[in-house]
């Protein structure tokens, strides 16, 4: 298919947004000093790379909460989205849409004062400082755009393959996962992308809710982002972005590996 | 289809179960009776936490090495270091105090000024603890009135001292051969460099002590240790300082009509040559930006005649930190002679050890450390310090300063 | 007997959709439930296989009771108008799926789906992704993989409608092969007449959430109940006329009957109509349109009545011509036609 120039042009320019500011950070994580007008940075140095990889803060320690708690809120938010999308796009019940709308409460309230306000319910419910609280926090915070991929999926996928599995002998659970959930699997990995990230990036309410107990990529990012050293933060941010691009890879993989092997008998 | 229900029913009583299961160990030792030994074994095979702001590489590595080494050879405490804002950590207190926690998570706090004001004045910090700890005495110059105030509001036992910082200046003297040493000079030094020289927006920490050294500076510092926090008293007593710096306004960045946002802002452009001249409350920062490759080898640290303002920052415990002994324990070691010579050599902070107190060996260890390259000593820096204002009258300077000053 | 409905009764969200409808069915029959859209034949027919819930009545198969039974364990086999053939598998795996889900083992399965697919004609095609095949080759793989299932009942839902004209002739014929082989009881639901007449034991005819009319083809089109029954199946004419002492009687036509006295209207069909030159029904050609495989001729009866007939071969007639043509009329069907009309 032949591309309509304007396509090529806008496709330029998103590109160049997305490229060259991560070129800057690339260079800027090595900068010893750039001073104004240079156009490339005066003098170069490992200190950050060195500071990243045997500093205060051990990367593959960190690297492994990190992704862990991210995944987990992956995998939860996409199950408790699956479910809610069948909910609510198979079956015909009062309240649907509130249930559909209610999901998204939470994105208006500000991260900052929802956070503050549930790390209350947390502390009553000895949830604060564990885990386990972080976890719910980053849900409900993954879930509602978790919930938007997956009701778009289960609606173009919906029941009809189900049923007609049941129909040729298939119990309800055996039909979702032999027929529907390969349908569903493009939606289950952007669906699990999506809570990774946002997981991932997290930084407020893992610290409060965490109480900085639970450590994150992003909760040690931050500081050095607030700090101005520039170069530390620019080494952190490679690490987060390429740490989180190398989880995107192994998720599309697995689903090139999944649909390739599509479902032998 | 019973099963549903029945997991429901399942769930639910999890649910409930975690509500009560969250029993918490509690706590035999009364602390605040104990005596220095009960406290150490109390302390002993436990860990600390220590919260504050994570910002400041070569502070994580310190803590999370040389202080945390120490604690766990001495006294089998382990230390753990969490970065967080204090604005975040009085939230996270905050939060905890509403809603009843009476074990919470955070042991150790890194506070000081205002934050130390409200924080104890909302009960969120545990104390008095001070005089139980030995090296209080043996180290700390008990009548020095940083030890007995923190920006004129009255410690009264609940923070000990951390270390000490002091408002500079530093310029490339490449670019700049002359320093100004004072207020006036200052602003003949703007007219020589317009457009190159600027102050970070108040409430900006940086920003904020910078304005209310220039108060000093045009002012006097004596009449603000006592002043009411009342605005029209604060705005006629600032205003020959409002003047000067609406006088200076045309020459600063972007002719005042805006500021940089924060203080590392204008401390990047500095580095980036964008400006002539900038200012830190790191007293030594200099030097270490020159060993980072962050500024030319040619870059010195100054400040006025007259003086510069300093202030102390401090360790506090927080009213339900989980291991009050273990606390008071770290904290004991970090006002050490021994651990302030650590700070002092690897992070370049301004002790807050009395040196009338060290021994004669400390004093020599002390003057042995390197300060590094285009900075001022520890003897020039505190005669020229000067003593903070009462934290009450910080918020009013910055409210007075946006309606005044900005764009005027 | 091998199906028995009682008194079903259907209703969704915006309304009932079958009202107490009852149905029997005999081993190895195959029926056609026949209805305009919307007439709840297809409720029917999920109801049966258990895919709708029901709010009333009973489903006997077999004289076992299924009312409540889960979709996959009542034996009763939907294929659906849109295949609904499992992407993610091949031709291969789709018609082995319901031998996987009753537990038979890979290499007996496989081999049970390669018979299945030669009996449709579909050998060779077992390793082919159904989005590669055309519409009547999924068809063909649809019947294959419902087979598969050994269905205690086959129903297949509007399933040729998808397919052009030769195709859906060759697969009906496919079906029929296939039900006398493997000696099937199966439930088209369809609203194609044509379909329904050419291939069915029976026809239930539904309208509106009631069965109508049960009966053989022949029945059901020769013998309508009521006009609406009768309309279904196109091309009616209605000759008004009275009974009398035993007598109906209207222009040019008169023949005994039981029927009470009263005003009546007589259905009559195209091919009650032959152009004879001697007849007593006088008609006058209207228009005359050539289709290729035959000629409509409407022609107008003396008593205003239209009569649209198709011939075949050439036709000798004009426009304007006036020929005597005659009725002949054979287990007649009189409709009463109430006072109030």
């Amino acid at each position: 298919m032949k591309k309509h120039p304007l396509m090529k042009l806008v496709l330029v320019i998103a590109l160049g947004l997305i490229v060259l500011p991560m070129a800057v950070v690339l260079l800027w994580s090595v900068t010893r000093r750039w001073p104004w007008p240079l156009l490339l940075p005066e003098s170069y140095t490992l200190r950050t790379v060195r500071e990243l990889l045997t500093g205060s803060a051990s990367l593959p320690k960190l690297l492994l909460s990190s992704i862990g708690l991210a995944l987990t809120v992956a995998v939860l938010g996409t199950i408790i989205a699956m479910m809610t999308a069948r909910a609510t796009e198979l079956h015909e019940f009062r309240g649907k849409t509130l249930v559909r709308h209610g999901a998204f409460l939470p994105l208006l309230v500000p991260g900052t004062v929802f956070a503050m306000g549930i790390q209350l319910t947390l502390i009553r419910l000895g949830l604060s400082d564990t885990i386990a609280g972080v976890i719910l926090v980053h849900l409900i915070a993954a879930v509602p755009y978790c919930i938007t991929i997956m009701t778009d999926m289960t609606a173009a996928v919906g029941n009809k393959l189900e049923q007609q599995a049941m129909v040729l002998g298939a119990a309800p659970a055996r039909a979702f996962f032999e027929v529907t959930l390969p349908g569903l699997l493009p939606g289950v990995l952007s669906s699990m992308s999506m809570g990774f990230i946002l997981s991932y990036s997290q930084y407020f309410s893992t610290l409060i809710i965490g109480g900085g107990r639970v450590k994150t990529m992003a909760l040690v990012l931050v500081p050095y982002i607030q700090s101005g050293d520039r170069a530390l933060a620019s080494v952190y941010s490679v690490a987060f972005v390429a740490s989180a691009l190398l989880v995107f890879f192994v998720f599309e993989g697995l689903l090139h590996a999944l649909q390739k092997r599509g479902d032998r008998i | 289809m019973n099963w549903k229900r029945f997991a429901a029913l399942v769930l639910s009583a999890l649910l409930l179960l975690s509500l009560f299961g969250c029993g918490k160990k509690a706590e035999t030792l009364d602390v605040s009776q104990a005596t220095w030994e009960e406290l150490v074994a109390a302390a002993k095979g436990t860990t600390v936490t220590f919260y504050g702001w994570g910002g400041d590489e070569n502070r994580n590595n310190w803590l999370n090495t040389t202080v945390a080494q120490y604690l766990k050879d001495n006294y089998d405490i382990t230390l753990e270091v969490v970065g967080m804002n204090i604005d975040d950590i009085l939230a996270k207190l905050s939060g905890e105090k509403q809603a009843g926690a009476k074990t919470g998570s955070i042991d150790m706090i890194w506070i000081n000024g205002e934050n130390f004001y409200s924080a104890k004045d909302n009960g969120l910090l545990y104390g008095p603890f001070t005089s139980q700890l030995p090296n209080m005495e043996a180290y700390i110059d008990l009548n020095d009135p940083e030890t007995l105030n923190d920006f004129c509001m009255p410690i009264e036992g609940y923070e000990a001292p951390y270390a000490k910082a002091q408002m500079v200046m530093y310029a490339d003297t490449a670019v700049t051969p002359d320093l100004p040493a004072s207020a006036e000079e200052l602003l003949e030094f703007c007219k020589a460099n317009p457009g190159k020289v600027t102050y970070p927006a108040l409430p900006d920490f940086t920003g904020s002590a910078f304005v209310r050294n220039i108060i000093y500076e045009v002012c006097g510092w004596e009449q603000f240790q006592t002043m009411e926090p009342d605005y029209d008293t604060v705005k006629a007593a600032i205003e020959p300082a409002l003047d000067y710096l609406r006088q200076l306004n045309p020459y600063l960045w972007n002719e005042g009509k805006t500021f940089p946002d924060s203080g590392t802002a204008v401390d990047a452009m500095f580095a980036d040559g964008e400006l002539v001249m900038a200012m830190s409350y790191s007293p030594f920062g200099v030097s270490t930006g020159i060993d980072k490759g962050i500024y030319t080898e040619t870059t010195k640290t100054f400040v006025f005649d007259k003086g510069n303002i300093g202030n102390t920052n401090y360790m506090a415990i927080g009213f339900n930190a989980p291991n009050k002994a273990g606390a008071m324990v770290a904290i004991n070691a970090i006002i050490s002679g021994e651990i302030q010579l650590t700070q002092y050599a690897q992070l370049r902070e301004l002790p807050v050890v009395a040196a009338a107190k060290l021994s004669q060996q400390e004093s020599a260890e002390f003057d042995a450390v390197d300060l590094g390259e285009g900075v001022l000593t520890q003897a020039e820096l505190l005669s020229h310090r000067l003593p903070e204002m009462p934290a009450n009258l910080v918020p009013i300077i910055e409210e007075i300063w946006l309606s005044e000053v900005v764009g005027k | 007997m091998k199906l028995e409905i009682e008194n079903l009764s259907v209703a969704y969200d915006t309304g009932a959709v079958l009202h107490g409808l009852s149905l029997q069915m005999e081993e190895g029959e195959f029926l056609s439930i026949l209805g305009p859209s919307g007439c709840g034949k297809t409720t029917l027919m999920k109801a049966i296989a258990g895919i709708v819930p029901v709010q009333g009545g009973h489903i006997y198969l077999d004289g076992q009771e299924i009312t409540a039974l889960p979709i996959h364990k009542r034996g009763t086999v939907v294929v659906f108008q849109d295949m609904r053939l499992f992407p993610h598998k091949t031709v291969a795996e789709n018609v082995a799926f319901p031998l996987k889900m009753q537990g038979v083992a890979k290499g007996e399965r496989l081999r049970r789906a390669r018979e299945l697919l030669q009996t449709v004609q579909m050998g060779g095609y077992e390793n082919r992704r159904p989005s590669e095949l055309s519409g009547g080759q999924q068809q063909r793989v649809a019947l294959a993989r419902a087979l598969a299932a050994k269905p205690r009942l086959l129903l297949l839902d509007e399933a040729f409608s998808a397919l052009d004209e030769n195709l859906r002739e060759e697969m009906r014929n496919l079906v029929l092969q296939l039900k006398e082989e493997f000696q099937m009881t199966v439930i088209l639901v369809t609203h194609d007449r044509e379909e329904a007449l050419s291939m069915s034991d029976r026809i239930a005819l539904m309208f509106e959430g009631r069965l109508i009319q049960c009966g053989t083809p022949w029945q059901v089109y020769t013998q309508p109940v009521s006009r609406q029954a009768a309309d279904y199946f196109g091309n009616c004419v209605y000759l008004p006329g009275t009974v009398e002492q035993g007598m109906f009687t209207a222009p040019g036509i008169r023949f005994p009957t039981e029927k009470a006295e009263g005003n009546y209207e007589l259905l009559l069909r195209p091919d009650c109509l032959s152009i004879l030159d001697a007849g007593d029904y006088p008609v006058t050609v209207e228009t005359i349109s050539f289709r290729g495989s035959d000629t409509v001729v409407h022609l107008r009866g003396t008593d205003g009545v239209l009569w649209k007939k198709a011939f075949t071969g050439k036709v000798n007639l004009q426009v304007g011509d006036t020929l005597r043509a005659a009725l002949t009329i054979e287990n007649p069907v009189l409709f009463e036609v109430s006072s109030a009309q």
